[in-house]
């Protein structure tokens, strides 16, 4: 084998595991003597704890250990620790897993019991008594920023690139970023849209709940077993927490059942750490559903106001974005990131940027796929619609005289290195959807691009022999979404052996070096790049051990195929070669680490067509096709699958998917009302995979994970748009909602006459 | 001579300036630099220890410093740093 396997599907390693129920995710975790937790909550979205007595539920048969948050390490720090996509400040992490003297949101922890049995832990539940002084609760962001708006946290004081504000406000964080004269940008256009949108809290919806399980053993280590996009992350977050060294504390991961995201907080794991601790065991506790809901991280709500100003041809000449992201309860919402992608697909000469970090009395929010970029670029794409149907232009023709190309600078001012949105445009113009009639009454078609940075990070991998002369590899990229199947092409590409001959396992954080997590869209890419390094590595130490083989200089073996040859007609097949190890100096291990990579940005887009009923407002996707820029697509079937899955929770958030509050209590905790799309309510979603190869790494890979979500909300609002004349600026565009658009835009027609 | 490009928001700090030219064979030699030709720029960068603040992003020639990165990064003559807001969340 050699490279040509990559761009192929070949069968999942780990395949007959997860078909067959075998593989092992964290609530399978077993233990001699082993006990489990569960966590009481607060049922006050915000409320100050004046007293906890657990004395009851400690006096119960086959309770084995009480934890409040007395028992947690005092952590003032406000040093910011890695928790993958997004860095928490220590003090909040703690008050996720255990709140001290206040709670800010419905849900947050403050106790927990570990006990022979669940349900007994359960009862135990009932007998603490906490003694509350209920707070006044704020739960909406722009309520939230008014002056006089009840403080969440006395200490929390605006930061931003220009200083520090004086007064405490929930405010955390304002962003601005800007360019150019935009008030003479305005000047200058033809036409401007201005609107404002509302997005409401969503969660990621993996099927696997939190789960953990840990045994503190009497020498002093830590061992956790858990479901995390970023074992290495775990281990940190839980050292800060629990206030122990990380070289302390060993973290398992699991096989998972889903993260998007939301699974690189210990929300658990210094919980059972702390509970193994005092009673001797080792303790495992698995959230329900509602708890999921309740006290992990959703993605943020938004107000965004967003104004674009353009030429009559079309020229996009200024803009102006106001971001507002909820955060929850502790500072932290993606609209850092917000403020970059939504305008980056486009060249606009000036505009102006500005994003709030709000806190509130709700979850503490969490990164998901693409954290921020989705509202956003609902926002802007629609807004670009609009312009579009004000100039008479084809929408993709629009996009394409305004598409950033390499060497134009995103908002941040970074400058794009290689990126394809202009061949992806192309694409979609040349394809047969965007071509096709459209028949029927009240039917739309829909356009729109998303923007995702990709991240790059570090990854660390090792390859080892065996004598039968295939290869192990060991990585600690969790694999959500195929990564053992596509590190294990690279390898076989590589060394130039078949697939079936390698054999991916993914480490922990004492058989590896540090590997930063599954997320931003970072693990083909640059867990792609130390596989790669370890190859090279691997075929360094095998043409010496060939060179002994065929008694020739090592400088004169050349290596192709998975052939070594030298001068003379001489040559080895590497499995040969590996097979003979131990008579060549013995066995070896080779080590590849990735590091400073250039981000590889993917654009990608939705082409949708829906049929929208007015009576009921119902939205129906007719057809649907997901463009994405790959770079290079390694595992074919899994980069579709990705795109199709990023779309698929772009369709859900557009049209069904929202938390429900009122005064801080969530009324929809459970997949009955918090309504996720199933098999029934998706289109089949065709893909169209566009490969132009980024500037790093050897085979101009692109992340894929991500770029899938951002486009999907604003393609279905244009779609819905152009089949019923109604701007949709809420989601997610229920029936209800679509139904109230269609009303006040009949209504507006009337009143003009 | 590596090229800065300073957001707006920090140009309060460098008397207006968007561009500072400065020498210095690490990101942490330049930004010690810039610390002491507009110190208050400084402070909003850097912390006590003279790491950088969770609030900003830099990214050298492309290639993102986050907070915890450390800042002995090599800077070549005619690199390009951009001084930028975090992408991500938290503080």
């Amino acid at each position: 084998m050699s490279r040509e396997i990559l761009g192929t599907s070949p069968v999942r390693p780990d395949g007959y595991g997860k078909v067959t129920g075998r593989d092992q995710f964290g609530p399978d975790v077993l233990l001699p003597g082993m006990a489990h937790a569960k966590v009481l909550r607060s049922p006050h979205p915000h409320a100050r704890i004046l007293w906890i007595d657990a004395s009851k539920a400690e006096a119960l048969p086959g309770v084995l250990a009480v934890v409040t948050g007395r028992d947690f390490p005092e952590v003032t720090s406000k040093e910011a620790v890695d928790a993958g996509e997004e860095s928490i400040e220590a003090r909040f992490m703690t008050a996720l897993c255990m709140a001290k003297e206040k709670v800010h949101f419905k849900g947050q922890p403050v106790a927990a019991v570990a006990a022979v049995s669940p349900h007994l832990a359960q009862e135990a539940l009932e007998l603490i008594e906490v003694e509350y002084e209920p707070l006044p609760v704020v739960d909406d962001p722009l309520e939230a920023m008014k002056e006089e708006a009840p403080l969440l946290h006395g200490d929390l004081f605006t930061e931003s690139l220009a200083g520090r504000a004086s007064r405490p406000s929930n405010v955390a964080w304002y962003r601005r970023l800007e360019r150019g004269d935009v008030e003479a940008g305005f000047a200058r256009a033809d036409v401007v849209v201005e609107r404002e949108f509302r997005t409401e809290m969503v969660h990621q919806g993996y099927i696997e709940p939190q789960n953990s399980t840990a045994w503190a053993s009497p020498d002093g280590r830590i061992t956790i077993w858990t479901s995390t996009q970023g074992a290495w992350q775990i281990r940190s977050q839980v050292a800060t927490i629990l206030q122990v060294p990380e070289g302390q504390v060993r973290v398992i991961p699991m096989e998972i059942g889903g993260g998007f995201g939301g699974k690189f907080t210990a929300y658990l794991d210094p919980v059972v750490a702390l509970l193994s601790k005092k009673c001797g065991r080792p303790v495992k506790a698995v959230m329900t559903r509602s708890e999921v809901f309740q006290a992990t991280g959703p993605s943020s709500g938004t107000y965004i106001r967003v104004k674009m100003g353009a030429r009559r041809d079309g020229t996009l000449v200024a803009a102006e974005a106001l971001l507002v992201y909820d955060a929850g309860a502790f500072p932290g919402s993606p609209v850092g990131s917000a403020c970059v992608t939504g305008l980056a697909p486009y060249k606009i000469p000036s505009f102006r940027i500005d994003g709030y970090d709000v806190v509130t009395n709700k979850p503490r929010v969490k990164a998901y796929r693409a954290p921020g970029a989705t509202p956003i670029s609902f926002a802007v794409e629609s807004v670009i619609d609009e312009i579009c149907l004000e100039l008479g232009m084809d929408p993709v023709e629009l996009r394409l005289k305004n598409a950033v190309e390499p060497g134009d600078r995103a908002p941040n001012e970074v400058e794009f290195n290689s990126i394809g949105l202009k061949e992806l445009l192309r694409r979609v113009k040349e394809h047969p959807h965007y071509r096709a009639p459209l028949e029927g009454e009240h039917v739309g078609r829909g356009f729109a691009v998303g923007y995702w940075g990709n991240g790059a990070g570090t990854s660390t991998v090792r390859l080892s022999f065996n004598p039968d002369g295939s290869v192990n590899l060991v990585e600690g990229s969790t694999d959500i979404g195929g990564t053992r199947a596509s590190m294990a092409m690279i390898v076989a590409a590589e060394l130039g052996i078949e697939y079936e001959e390698v054999h991916p396992t993914i480490g922990d954080t004492d058989t590896l070096g540090y590997n930063d997590g599954t997320g931003g869209s970072r693990t083909t890419y640059s867990t792609g790049v130390a596989v790669y390094r370890a190859c090279q590595n691997a075929i360094a130490e095998l043409k010496r051990r060939a060179a002994l083989l065929m008694e020739v200089d090592p400088q004169e073996v050349t290596f192709s195929s998975g052939v070594f040859s030298a001068p003379g007609g001489k040559s080895i097949g590497i499995r040969d070669v590996i097979k003979q190890l131990r008579k060549t100096g013995g066995p070896f291990e080779a080590n590849g680490v990735s590091g400073g990579l250039a981000r590889a940005p993917s654009f990608g887009a939705s082409l949708v067509d829906v049929a929208v009923d007015p009576e009921t407002g119902k939205v129906t996707i007719l057809r649907w096709t997901q463009f994405q820029d790959v770079g290079k697509a390694i595992h074919r079937a899994y980069v579709e699958g990705q795109m199709q899955g990023g779309a698929a929770q772009g369709i859900g958030w557009a049209l069904w998917e929202a938390y429900a509050f009122r005064e801080g209590h969530m009324l929809n905790p459970s997949f009955l009302d918090y309504r996720m799309p199933t098999a029934l309510d998706l289109p089949m979603i065709d893909t169209e995979i566009v490969e132009v190869p980024a500037s790093d790494g050897p085979y101009g890979v692109r992340g894929v994970g991500e770029a899938s979500i951002v486009s999907p909300a604003a393609a279905i609002g244009n779609a819905v748009f152009r089949a019923v004349g109604a701007r949709l600026t809420r989601l997610p565009m229920s029936p209800e909602e679509v139904w109230r658009a269609i009303s006040t835009s009949e209504a507006r027609e009337a009143a003009a006459g | 001579m590596a090229t800065v490009i300073v957001p707006g928001m920090l140009q309060g700090a460098t008397g207006g300036r968007s561009r500072l030219v400065i020498e210095g064979a690490t990101l942490k030699a330049v930004l010690r630099r810039l610390a002491e030709m507009y110190p208050q720029a400084g402070e909003r960068l850097l912390d006590e220890a003279g790491e950088l603040r969770h609030s900003v992003a830099l990214f050298v020639d492309g290639v993102e410093v986050k907070a915890g990165d450390g800042l002995l990064v090599p800077v070549a003559p005619g690199s390009e740093i951009v001084i930028a807001p975090a992408m991500s969340g938290g503080r």
